[in-house]
């Protein structure tokens, strides 16, 4: 696309996230639209899609928020792992205690888009564009993160679980501002899994992409988490697969339950990166290859 | 002779291992013609056919010229010419006339003050169609000839060619063995990193000077004055540096005669700069071809015939149909070949971007059909591949059976260099499953001798100019499209004439200041160029050496040109520097110049369309390629590509490796990944880099370039072609080595994971249903047993 396709807004920083907050609710009240932008490699690309609009039309106020300090950095506390909306995919790879303790996410943000998209791409955008092809959002979901929002009505945790409801559709209010992600992290050293199944090696978005993480006790796997991009109208949680695995030993696990499982947790469609049965065919296989992994025989 | 030595043994010639005159362009110093911006400026923005196929009711700009910028609008009723760079197929308007023949085709065009309002006002020309039944697809546009888009209306060909050698029939019937397949080539975009761009100006005298992104900057100065009917001594046509072509800007184009057009109209310059999106929309990328090929053999190996039937898919316009249609049967006779030949060619119009020639032109296609048809028979006879194509190579100085002439011909140390480099012998064949080599080979023009416009003047033409501070000046008509033509002429000229390459400047692709050259298509630069600066040159060196055998008082021909100085032969330490050679010759002669120019030999079969094809010499290419195929996805990937390849002459081995590697890395990528798909309803799939995927440089395989030297007698200091041939044998490298690898084949391009796993897939459930056929000892299932289990369906 050509930057001239882009047409021009009013831009703006805000002194504050409270400040910010208080432009979101205005705007929202008076049914205007306020684009928050963080690193722009999902809004900007969209605009060139959006059907040409008259000079007439409002367009919305964009506000930068890939400076604002309360949306910024990594932090962990016991246990808890809080990542900030606007912190970029490189800063995340790049942080010692996610390369430490949360590997799964360091190894999903080395894979995202290549370099540049890695140098300005956010979990905020991510989870805000809510693409079921979001890798950042299959690797949260992995993890039943919590995603920190907040609005003048005050700042609120929704468990993952409860944030998706359909196709680009969330349970977070349209003048809510996503400031953080907080990971619990698991036991140091839990098995995990980032397979992306893409066309290249890089800048390609997952035909399917499978986020695992396990807490192993013996024969068993106690705590699972499953994410998968790609496959349903939102990113997949794998319910089916993790009820699945947690039931039984790892050793009584079989191949065609497995399977089974994971194609009543799926429903893919063709289109220009994949088709509806590569997709089944991936999304069984990368999960197979985890529970492989884990020591089941399948 | 031929030499396989490594490029870093080879006697460079002087400043071979240095790239210097291209350091400015990865260093970010060389200016495009989007970084040229004059004063006054417009922008101009076409505005582009949403239907795949339509008549065009009215246009009406009213809402457009309203808007504050805008300074004008232009349709086809204002330049209602044809062009086209054949000259017997001209079916385009700069913008469409009466019809829009894809979604994308250019229908008006506007000029405003900046770039973004041109974008805003070209939304705002209303434009009313009538839509009509279009075909989207090769089958369509053979079912549906009412469709109507070829010449005349009554049908959707475009060109066709049939042509036998020999009694095909009867040398099939008399084969061993005859292997029959169905094979198909997708089509592919050049993606080149510069888009298309031209800037149009009218100065106070009249002149127009047009900046384009072309590679032909001599057809489009023709093209212009004939569409704008303006007489060619008003219309300078300038070639900056380009960013990237493949073929994919060897022709003019909508924006070059909008930007004139617009630029007479308004008194200002116009730019056009297409967007990624319209780069897709201009194509003339690979076409997508439909190939029915049968190769027949003997049970030694001896190749009897060839008989292939081919419908080339078009797209909405002829381009370089014509030769199209012709390369995709005539390259395909070198360099291992049958004794008879038949082939049928039918390119269809569809109502999808143009086709044109991308790197390989039309023969990239073919090759893939047949090389994987070479190693079906090697595997039903049992013999090597490598020595199956042994068996059947047309030796140097010969005559192929469709009459194209062949002088040098380095094809069997090609051959034996990748045997070698791959450890083909020990690895073929006893590779781990899933792991797999494969070989193919090619041969490609360098040049040919059909001008695109009947006449009998040069094809290349140089003019050296010698400054007595000891600088020489070429001025060139070629093309440098990032290929490294201007060094290899400066490269030539610093050679003969002893002089270092800071010392030589090269000028080229201006059209009031350089001879003409016909383009940088066809592979057709270093061998046509390079001669016509030879001759200029060595007319320069025979004045330098006159003069210093005067001064020194030797005779002329004891005089020795050596690196910056001219020496006597039997005596080195007797000599005169360079620079003061040439101003004793100056002195002598008086204004140092030459020059100097280029035309092939007649060529060609004494038949229709038997000089199609027809090339002074032809390059020479094998390739092995070591793939992995992952059982579980269908995903494979190309670990090594050895290739091997005859240029003649190394000139500049950097540059030839890089032309290898550049071409082998594109022909994997068409191997694996490019799509350039039109849904049926004339929809382009992901006209973006997100969507059509080129590989990134993690996607790159392990590239070995093996240089071939055969030194040609005819190019210049023995020098070929180098910079397409090479891309043949990518593929059907690549799809026998797949084969070697899991044993399935895949005949149709791209070999996706999807596609790869359906193959697994149905090998597995043929095999089950072999087993169990096998396990009932031979006869079909008793009454009242049960049927073979299905395999298990997912
Ligand atoms: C070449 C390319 C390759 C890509 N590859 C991948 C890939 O491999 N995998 C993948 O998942 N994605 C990929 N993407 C998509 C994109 O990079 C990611 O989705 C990225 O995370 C978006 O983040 P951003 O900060 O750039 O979002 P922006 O474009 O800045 O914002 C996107 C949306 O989120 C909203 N938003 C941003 N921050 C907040 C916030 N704090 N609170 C509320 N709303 C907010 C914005 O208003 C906007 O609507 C790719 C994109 C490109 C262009």
């Amino acid at each position: 696309m050509s930057l001239a396709d882009l047409p021009l807004h009013d831009m703006q920083r805000a002194a504050s996230l409270d400040a910010l907050c208080g432009i979101v609710a205005e705007r929202h009240a008076r049914g205007e639209a306020t684009v928050l932008l963080a690193g722009g490699t999902d809004w900007v690309v969209e605009q060139e899609l959006k059907p040409p609009r008259g000079d007439a039309d409002p367009r919305p106020l964009v506000v930068d928020v890939s400076c604002m300090a309360e949306l910024r950095g990594i932090t962990a506390t016991r246990g808890l792992l809080r990542i900030g909306a606007a912190a970029t995919y490189l800063e995340i790879r790049r942080h010692p205690t996610v390369i430490e303790r949360a590997p799964m996410l360091a190894a999903m943000a080395r894979e995202l888009g290549a370099i540049q998209i890695q140098a300005r791409g956010t979990l905020g955008g991510n989870l805000a564009t809510a693409s079921p092809a979001a890798d950042g959002v299959a690797a949260l979901a992995a993890y039943d993160a919590s995603i920190v929002v907040k609005s003048v009505r005050g700042e609120r945790r929704i468990p993952f679980s409860a944030l998706q409801t359909g196709y680009k559709q969330s349970t977070r209010a349209p003048d809510e501002v996503i400031v953080a992600v907080e990971i619990a992290l698991p036991p140091e050293g839990s098995p995990w899994l980032w397979r992306k199944v893409g066309t290249r090696r890089a800048q390609a978005i997952s035909k399917v992409a499978l986020a695992g993480i396990a807490v192993r006790s013996e024969d068993r796997v106690v705590r699972l988490g499953l994410g998968m991009a790609s496959v349903a109208p939102i990113t997949a949680t794998l319910l089916q697969t993790r009820a699945l695995v947690l039931s039984r030993p790892l050793s009584a696990i079989t191949a065609d339950a497995l399977d089974a499982a994971v194609l009543s947790d799926i429903a893919p469609i063709d289109d220009v990166r994949s088709t509806r049965e590569y997709r089944k065919h991936a999304a069984k296989a990368v999960v197979r290859g985890f529970l492989r992994d884990l020591g089941a025989p399948v | 002779m031929t030499d396989t030595r490594k490029p870093s043994e080879l006697r460079g010639l002087v400043g071979s291992r240095t790239r210097t005159l291209l350091a400015p362009r990865v260093t970010g110093q060389v200016r495009y013609t989007d970084d040229i911006h004059l004063p006054r400026m417009l922008w101009g923005r076409i505005v582009r056919s949403p239907h795949p196929h339509a008549r065009i009711v009215r246009i009406d700009a009213t809402r457009a010229l309203a808007k504050p910028g805008v300074i004008a609008v232009i349709t086809g009723k204002d330049m209602p010419e044809r062009f086209g760079i054949i000259p017997w197929t001209p079916d385009e308007y700069p913008l469409a006339l009466e019809r829009a023949r894809f979604i994308g085709d250019a229908v008006a065009a506007v000029a405003a003050t900046d770039e973004r309002i041109a974008h805003e006002a070209a939304e705002l020309v209303d434009v009313e169609y009538e839509v009509l039944p279009a075909a989207t697809d090769l089958q369509t546009a053979i079912d549906k000839p009412e469709v109507g888009l070829g010449k005349g209306g009554k049908d959707n060909v475009s060109k066709e060619v049939d042509l036998a050698f020999g009694d095909v029939d009867a040398a099939l019937a008399e084969s061993d063995v005859v292997i029959t397949g169905d094979y198909y080539y997708e089509g592919s975009a050049h993606v080149p990193i510069e888009t298309h761009c031209a800037i149009a100006n009218l100065d106070k005298n009249g002149l127009l000077t047009v900046w384009s992104t072309t590679q032909v900057p001599h057809y489009l100065h023709r093209e212009l004055s004939r569409v704008l009917r303006v007489s060619p001594t008003r219309i300078r046509v300038i070639q900056p540096p380009v960013g990237g072509a493949f073929g994919g800007k060897s022709e003019p184009f909508s924006l070059e005669f909008c930007a004139a057009k617009l630029a007479m109209i308004t008194g200002r310059p116009v730019k056009f700069l297409y967007t990624r999106e319209e780069e897709f929309y201009a194509h003339r990328g690979r076409h997508p071809m439909q190939i029915h090929m049968k190769v027949g053999a003997k049970r030694d190996g001896k190749l009897t015939s060839v008989d292939a039937r081919t419908f080339i898919d078009g797209g909405a316009y002829s381009s370089f149909g014509l030769v199209t249609t012709y390369y995709s049967g005539q390259l395909l006779t070198l360099p291992a070949f049958a004794d008879t030949y038949r082939f049928r060619s039918t390119r269809l119009f569809t109502n999808k971007p143009p086709c044109g020639p991308k790197r390989g032109h039309g023969s990239v296609q073919p090759r893939f059909a047949f090389e994987v048809s070479l190693d079906k028979i090697s595997r039903a006879l049992g013999i090597d591949p490598i020595e199956l194509r042994r068996k059947n190579l047309v030796p140097p100085n010969t005559t192929t059976l469709n009459g194209l002439r062949v002088t040098s011909n380095g094809i069997e140390q090609c051959l034996d260099a990748v045997e070698k480099a791959s450890g083909w012998k020990e690895r073929f064949g006893k590779l781990p499953k899933g792991r797999g080599l494969g070989v193919a080979t090619s041969a490609y023009i360098s040049g040919t001798n059909y001008a695109i416009y009947p006449n009998a003047m040069p094809q290349s033409a140089v003019q050296l100019k010698v400054d007595r501070s000891g600088v020489v000046t070429v001025f060139s008509g070629q093309s440098e499209i990032g290929q490294g033509c201007d060094l290899m002429l400066a490269v030539l000229v610093a050679d003969e004439l002893g002089l270092d390459l800071g010392s030589v400047r090269v000028v080229s692709g201006d059209t009031d200041l350089t001879p003409v050259d016909l383009g940088a298509y066809s592979s057709r630069g270093t061998f046509m160029n390079g001669n016509a600066c030879l001759m200029a040159a060595r007319e320069i060196k025979s004045k330098l050496v006159a003069a210093v055998a005067e001064k020194l008082d030797v005779d002329p021909r004891s005089v020795l040109v050596t690196r910056g100085a001219l020496v006597v032969v039997h005596d080195p330490s007797r000599g005169v520097p360079v620079t003061e050679a040439i101003q004793l010759a100056e002195a002598k002669f008086g204004t140092l110049g030459a020059v100097g120019h280029y035309n092939t030999p007649k060529l060609g079969g004494d038949y229709r369309g038997g000089t199609i094809g027809a090339s002074p010499a032809y390059s020479f290419t094998a390739h092995v390629a070591e793939v992995s195929v992952d059982a579980r996805s269908g995903i494979v990937r190309v670990e090594k590509i050895w290739v091997a390849h005859d240029c003649g002459k190394a000139l500049c081995p950097v540059i030839v490796e890089g032309q290898m590697e550049g071409s082998a890395y594109m022909g994997a990528a068409e191997a694996l990944l490019e799509e350039h798909v039109i849904g049926p309803d004339g929809l382009h799939k992901g006209p973006n880099l997100l969507d059509y995927r080129i590989p990134t440089s993690l996607d790159v395989p392990d590239l070995h370039a093996l240089i071939v030297e055969s030194e040609d007698q005819e190019g210049p200091l023995g020098a070929k072609e180098s910079g397409e041939g090479p891309l043949h044998p990518s593929i059907p490298a690549i799809a026998n080595a797949i084969f070697d690898a899991a044993s399935v084949r895949i005949d149709r391009l791209p070999f996706s994971p999807a596609r790869v796993l359906a193959a697994l897939r149905k090998k597995q459930a043929d095999e089950q249903a072999a087993a169990v056929e096998s396990s009932l000892g031979g006869f079909a299932p008793r009454r009242g047993a049960a049927p073979p289990n299905p395999p298990a369906a997912e």
